[in-house]
């Protein structure tokens, strides 16, 4: 087996199950999450001898939204709107998944580009000139955009928080 | 509400989408023929069309930007390797016209297609046949572009070849009741994409192949794909 080949397995198998978990906050569905984590990675083994060298795991979160992106772009989909659902209350044995309930329905709430931008920022950790490089869009477009989708999700942000507030959000 | 860091632990969060796991020889798999797919293409967009009296017709010979001799004047029914991809593969059967060898190359209009030839000990290639393969399911899993044994003239006999899609470890056929192995030979360019030849010495040009399958690692079947498999001597 190539040398090549062994570096792009041991970095799939490292990348996968994140990549699998933004696709997962992005889609909401189990079987696209996972085929838009192993897409990526066939994209990202296509061009491996390019980006080996470089940010190969910033090529596949790439190639993720785009490819989340293009799947939004087709006819059959969810709609956002603003109703964030009620936080579940209360610590039990189910909490976890309530949780993680209440996050899906919330960041489907969202439009697709400020959910895009929320999970860029806030999973993957990615910088704001990064997120607006992925997107095509500009940085104060992201920091806008990021900051309408946290108060749709009721989420407070501090001052040391990075996050730049937008004309009548409240915190 | 809930703080920011509260909401990127959430995000975080328990595995809600657990359950699968990497599928590393797919993804490789697929990421191999996406590459190949990619550099046939690029390859492709520079093409420099020339023309080659084939048959008595005048067919369109794509010479591509791919190393490989200049296309060369040639008899009816053969000519030679331009446009090939990879490295030569070597089958040691000696025939009047020189060793048998077999190469990939690419036509625009045919897509992939497996070369064989007569290399003699200048390293001089002629008498070359080809198979092509059409370009929408050229790199689907299975056999492609099989050549029928045939005889050259004033070369000698060419055997049967083709070349394979997927991760293959073995071919095998049955020829006259026998079951049969083909040889095999990476590419040099993909190492999903496998040449096989029977040898003329265990299977004879009048032979009738049928039959056909193709293992992969543990002998595990692998599809056959969709490639005509009855080939006649031609």
């Amino acid at each position: 087996m190539p040398r090549d080949d062994d570096e792009f397995r041991e970095f799939a198998a490292a990348g996968f199950p994140r990549l699998r978990r933004a696709a997962f906050l992005l889609t909401g569905h189990d079987q696209q999450a996972e085929d838009a984590a192993q897409t990526a990675l066939v994209k990202t083994y296509a061009a491996w001898s390019r980006i080996r060298r470089d940010d190969p795991y910033a090529y596949a979160r790439k190639v993720l939204a785009n490819h989340i992106t293009d799947q939004w772009r087709r006819p059959i989909r969810e709609h956002a709107g603003d109703e964030v659902p009620d936080r579940p209350g209360g610590r039990d044995l189910a909490e976890d998944v309530a949780r993680q309930r209440w996050l899906l329905g919330a960041l489907a709430a969202l439009t697709e580009r400020e959910r895009l931008v929320v999970v860029m920022r806030h999973y993957f950790d990615m910088p704001e000139a990064e997120v607006a490089a992925v997107l095509g869009i500009a940085v104060g477009s992201v920091k806008s955009l990021n900051s309408r989708g946290l108060r749709k999700l009721r989420v407070s942000v501090r001052d040391d928080d990075d996050v730049l507030m937008v004309p009548g959000v409240a915190r | 509400m809930t703080d920011l860091e509260g909401f990127r632990d959430l995000l975080r969060g328990p595995a809600v989408a657990a359950g699968g796991s990497v599928a590393l020889d797919e993804i490789v798999r697929r990421g191999r023929r996406l590459r190949t797919g990619r550099r046939v293409a690029g390859g492709m967009a520079g093409l420099a069309v020339l023309s080659v009296v084939v048959g008595g017709g005048v067919t369109l010979w794509e010479k591509t930007s791919f190393a490989g001799p200049a296309p060369v004047e040639a008899a009816a029914g053969t000519w030679g390797p331009a446009g090939t991809w990879g490295e030569t593969v070597e089958t040691g059967m000696a025939q009047r016209g020189g060793q048998v060898v077999l190469m990939l190359s690419f036509l625009k209009t045919t897509g992939m297609q497996s070369v064989g030839c007569f290399e003699a000990a200048e390293r001089s290639v002629s008498g070359c046949r080809s198979v092509a393969d059409f370009t929408e399911r050229t790199f689907a899993t299975g056999f492609h572009a099989i050549h029928a044994p045939g005889r050259v003239e004033g070369m000698g006999e060419l055997p049967v070849f083709g070349y394979f899609i997927g991760p293959v470890r073995a071919i095998t056929a049955k020829a006259d009741g026998r079951t049969v192995t083909a040889q095999l030979s990476v590419w040099s360019e993909d190492a999903d994409v496998t040449l096989f030849w029977f040898p003329l010495d265990e299977v004879s040009p009048e032979a009738v192949l049928t039959d056909w399958a193709a293992f992969g690692a543990g002998g595990k079947p692998l599809p056959t794909g969709r490639a005509r498999l009855d080939v006649a001597r031609g």
